[in-house]
Order: C-alpha cells, then structure tokens, then sequence
C-alpha cells in the first residue's frame, strides 16, 4: 500500500509533493526545497496530487488546507487511509482557528506551519520530517 | 450552436410578436367590424323608418326579434337619431353600393304591402317574410366568419402595420448584434488583459522567488533587480507590486525584510504614492495597503492626512496602515480623528493587531478622547488586552454621562475583576438606566457578599423581570442562605416568584450564571 522510497530501497534524492493553490508560494517554496537538496513535485490541487501520489513514491507531503476540488484536509486523510500511513506530511494554513488545527494533526498531519512564515523555519522543519 | 439558439429563440420570439400583434388587431377589429355594420336589429329598425313596403317587413321581423310583438316602435324610438343618419346614408347606396347591408338589400320586398301600413296585419304575408327573413339570417351567420376573418386579415396585414413590426424587428435584431459585439469585444479585451498579467505575473514569480531567501550572494541579487527593472511600464511595475504584496502576506522575518527592500529599491513606493494622491477610492486605499504592507514608518505623515478622508473606507483604510506602520504608538490616529469613528472600524483594528501581533498602547490618556466611539473602543480594548494600569480611569467612567460608556465600563472592570468600585455601583443602582442596571447585577455575581443579600432582596421585590431574574440567580447560586431567603421571599411575594427559582434550580439551566 505505501509506496514511500523507504519502502522500495531507493537510493535517490528524497521527493517532496507541495500542494498549494497559491503560484507564488509554491514557486518559492520549490526554489527552496530544490535548494536544499530535495526533489519537488508541484500540483495546484488535491486532485491532480492524489493521482500522483497513488502511483509514485514520495517522502514528504506539504499541503495547503484551503484548495480547489479537493482540500488539504480530504487529501491528507486519503493519504493516511489509502496511500501511506507512516510517510510524513504538513500542513500550511493562514488559519488560526484550534479545532482545525487539532482536527488536521487528527487526521494524520505530523506537522503544521501557519501563513505568514519564516523560510527558514520552513526548511528546517522540512529536514527534520524527512529525516 | 449558442448564436443558433439565440437567433432560433430572436425568431420565434418575433413570431411570437407578429402572432401577438395579429392577435390584437383580431381583437380590436371585432368591435369596429360591429361598429362599422349595424346589428341586425339596427339593421332592421333602421329599415323600418325607410317608409317603403320595407319598413312593414322589418316590423315584423323586429316583432319576431324581440318576442313581444313591440320591437317596432321600442328600437323606432331608442335608435331614432342613429338609424335616420344611417339610414339616410343607405338610401343614397341601395341596393347595389353597401355591402355591409347586403343580406338585408337582398330581401324581397313587396311594394304592395305599403297599403297594410297602419291599415291591418296580413298574418301569412308577415309570416312569409319572416320565413325569408330567417332564411337571411342563417346565410348572413353562415357567411359572418368568412367575412370577418377576411376583415381582420385586411386590417393585420395592411402595409403600415408590417412595416412598423418589420421595423421593430430591425431595431430589435440591431440590438442584440450590437450587444454581442460588444461582449465579445470586451471579453476578448478582458482575455488579452488576464493573459498579460498571467504571464508576466509568472515571469516576476520566477525572478523574484529567490530573493525571498538571504542564502543569496551580492550578484545574484544584483541580477534580479537589474532584471526587475527592465520592467518599466506602469502595468508591469503594478505586477511586481502585486508579487511582492502577495509574498509579504505569506512570509515574515528575513524574507519579509527582503521583500520591503526590494519594494524601496525598485521605488514602488512612488506607484503606491501616486495612487494614494490621484486615485479614486478603490486606488487609494490599495496605495494605503501597499506603503503600510511593504513600506517603513517614514510613510506614516503621508498616510496620517487620509485617516480624515472624506471616503469612509479609504478612512478605514488609512488607520489600519497607520496603525501597521507605527508600532510603537498604534492608537495615534485616534489624536487626529476628526470624523467619527465607526464601530466597524473597531473590529478592524482589533483583527489587524490580532493578526499582525501589534501590542495596543497605553490607553489610559486616551479615555477623555471626546469621540464616545473612540472611548468604547478603548474600554473593549482595555478589557480584552488585560490592561490593568487603566482601572482607575475606567472606574472613572462609571460617571460619565453616557449611559453606554457606564455599561462599557461595568463590563471592562468585570472582565479585569476589580471589585473595588461595588459600593459604588450600588449606590448608584438605582439612578442607572435600566441596561446598566442589568450590568451591575451581572457584576455583582463576582464579589457577592453576605451584606449583598439585602440589597438583592430589594431587586426581587421591587426589579423588572430581568432584574428579578438576575437577583433570583444570583441569590440561589450565592449559597443555601440565599436560597432560603428566596423562598422566605416567594411567601413573602405571594408566590410571585416561585418560577423563577425553579428555573434558576432546574440542572439543565446551571449554565445559566
């Protein structure tokens, strides 16, 4: 069921999957995880990324919560029922509201990083989960 | 296939009206048709004054007509004046001219019968010419709808007519071309914009994104600028503006420093100023936005004259930036208030220092602000940021004249639990307005005492509704002596208040403080 490099043994540049509507915000946080060592796989809604993610392997899943089609909420619980327990994903919101907060580390977030944020608060964070 | 539909929907809709028009005309025509021919009774009265052996067989008729026997002299009478015109006129075309009075011309007549005039009644003979008569009658109804149906197509179809809905028509198809021209061409004008901004939006993206972070060495920064301001032209600038906006609202720290100097290099801040000073409202507020979000505190003198804007929402606009750039003093602009401040705008302010992590200022000079709005904005503010350096100057309030600001202030020293002020609002319970009233009762819940409970008393015998509510509540909960003394009171009150303590005793309700 996880297709997780982990998993398969690959010996190969760890793969992050963003998934933010917003261009801009992914386009930076690309720059910065390409530059820091990551492959980086893009997609601007839930939809497109579950197709991705059902059929390639992935380290980590960064995630906006509000998105068109499917947000981030409906895909990172189908990552944890279908795709992979154990790979490790985070969420980005500008909200500031505790039940959604709680209620997405509920459903399977290991992380969660509210808008506005530092970069590199941002990468960091990202080194210790795929660690 | 679209323009099908709606050329297919233009046309049957002109059918529609060419039907519809038809109609109408159909309509109108039939009492004209019966105004331009006479009834058969007009028919026959007006025979009947002709004086000739047909005036006898119209009598008849006429008698026959009306089931009396009387028709002759009734209509003889009633259309005198009409029928002797009318029949004037009919002498002057009889036989062979009137076509409307053909089935009445048609009638075999009997000169002869003049002698029965006023002489005698010849029963076969009028019976006779009542047998021609009805017979007459039958072709006439028989023929009425071909010749009224003929009449109406004559008049529906006259040339006037079509040449009116042909023209109608015309217009109607000329509009709707215009108007989808029109769409089309805004639309394609709209298409090209969006596509312009897109694509340079993504080519900005694409230069700036690096920038964000601080890992970059003198020449690559040098290049990005140098590539951002080969972007020249007003629009492209706003694009950069746009970026840069959208990234400050995403990033703070390193990258969000970066990003005011990038705004301040490029000189942004002159496309911000110029929208601020010749924009419409929409433009200065954006242009406010722009110098608060991306510019420095030295914007704070230019944004200051626009708090007193005559537009309200540049106004509210103008505040929030000021408030944004002066972190040290964010209330500032409530020195340079002239207009009144608006609740909303309390709200405002509240959610930007919420969101954007400003610390209000001192508050406490600011309570004899004149503005009453400004004064509830600052007791809300005082209670929700804890200030506690401000209970001296908000128990001050308690005497204000304005009853709102009083309740304002009930509520902000509940809220930072300061007692102190219980005797007073005591002593002044019964002078305050029945809202502020309220106010103390819900107070005293906090600092109840033993030597309370007479004065709640009071409120139970003597209180509104809500204030025997309030009173009732707070004596049940205060302890088992307030109970007690509730139900003394309910025997004391005639059992006026037994509802209330058992309202106040039911478990569902222990919510209800």
């Amino acid at each position: 069921m996880a297709m997780t490099k982990d998993n398969l043994n690959l010996n190969a540049k760890k793969t992050i999957v963003i998934v933010e509507d917003n261009d801009m915000l992914s386009k930076v946080l690309e720059y910065r995880i390409k530059k820091d060592g990551f492959q980086v796989e893009v997609f601007d809604n839930g939809e497109a990324a579950i197709e991705y993610l059902s059929s390639n392997p992935f380290d980590l899943l960064i995630t906006d919560l509000y998105m068109p089609f499917i947000n981030g909420s409906e895909l990172i619980q189908h990552v944890r029922d279908k795709i992979s327990a154990d790979v490790p994903i985070m969420a980005i919101s500008s909200t500031h509201e505790e039940d959604i907060i709680a209620n997405i580390f509920n459903i399977g977030a290991n992380d969660f990083i509210v808008k506005p944020f530092r970069a590199g608060e941002l990468s960091v964070r990202i080194k210790r989960l795929v660690k | 296939m679209l323009s099908g539909v709606i050329f297919g929907g233009r046309i049957r809709l002109i059918y529609l009206l060419f039907l519809f028009f038809g109609l109408t005309q159909q309509i109108q025509a039939i009492p004209k048709f019966m105004d331009s021919d006479c009834s058969t009774k007009e028919c026959i009265s007006e025979e009947s004054e002709l004086g000739d052996g047909r005036s006898m067989a119209a009598m008849n008729a006429m008698s026959v007509i009306d089931g009396t026997g009387e028709g002759f002299q009734h209509h003889g009478v009633v259309k005198a004046d009409e029928s002797s015109v009318t029949c004037n006129s009919m002498e002057g075309v009889l036989p062979s001219e009137s076509k409307a009075y053909g089935h009445v011309e048609n009638l075999p007549i009997d000169y002869s019968s003049l002698d029965y005039m006023g002489i005698g009644f010849d029963a076969n003979l009028a019976g006779e010419k009542l047998f021609q008569l009805s017979e007459r009658f039958a072709v006439f109804f028989r023929e009425l709808p071909g010749e009224f149906l003929s009449f109406v197509e004559k008049i529906s179809l006259g040339y006037r007519l079509l040449f009116y809905l042909i023209l109608f028509a015309l217009f109607f198809l000329a509009n709707i071309a215009f108007v989808i021209v029109v769409t089309v061409i805004s639309n394609r004008i709209f298409n090209k914009k969006e596509h312009y901004y897109e694509s340079k939006r993504k080519e900005i993206i694409d230069i700036v994104s690096p920038y964000f972070y601080d890992e970059l060495d003198k020449d690559e920064e040098e290049e990005i600028l140098e590539q951002l301001s080969q972007y020249s032209s007003l629009k492209d600038r706003q694009i950069i503006l746009n970026v840069l906006l959208e990234g400050k609202r995403n990033f703070v720290g390193e990258s969000s420093s970066k990003i005011k100097d990038l705004y301040r290099v490029l000189e942004l801040h002159k496309l911000s100023l110029r929208k601020v000073r010749f924009g419409n409202w929409y433009k200065r507020s954006m242009g406010l936005r722009e110098l608060a979000f991306l510019g420095t505190v030295d914007f704070k003198d230019k944004i200051k004259k626009y708090i007193n804007d005559r537009h309200q929402h540049v106004r509210a606009e103008a505040i929030l930036s000021y408030m944004l750039l002066d972190d040290k003093n964010p209330f500032g602009f409530l020195l340079e208030l002239k207009y009144a401040f608006v609740r909303w705008d309390s709200f405002s302010i509240y959610y930007t220092m919420y969101f954007n992590g400003i610390e209000p200022p001192p508050m406490v000079d600011m309570l004899d602000h004149p503005d009453r709005e400004v004064r509830l904005f600052l007791l809300r503010m005082i209670s929700i940021y804890n200030r506690l350096d401000a209970v001296k100057k908000v128990a001050k309030c308690l005497l204000d004249d304005d009853p709102e600001i009083r309740q304002e202030a009930i509520i902000t020293l509940r809220s930072l639990e300061y007692f102190r002020v219980k005797e007073m609002m005591k002593k002044r319970y019964d002078e305050e307005c029945y809202p502020v009233r309220l106010e103390i009762l819900r107070s005293m819940k906090h600092f109840i005492e033993d030597q309370d409970i007479s004065f709640l008393e009071e409120r139970v015998r003597k209180g509104s509704f809500a204030e025997v509510f309030e009173a009732v509540t707070l004596l049940y909960r205060f302890s088992d002596y307030g109970e007690q003394r509730l139900w003394v009171l309910n025997k004391e009150l005639e059992g006026k208040i037994e509802e209330f303590i058992k309202h106040v005793a039911e478990p569902r309700n222990k919510s209800i403080a």
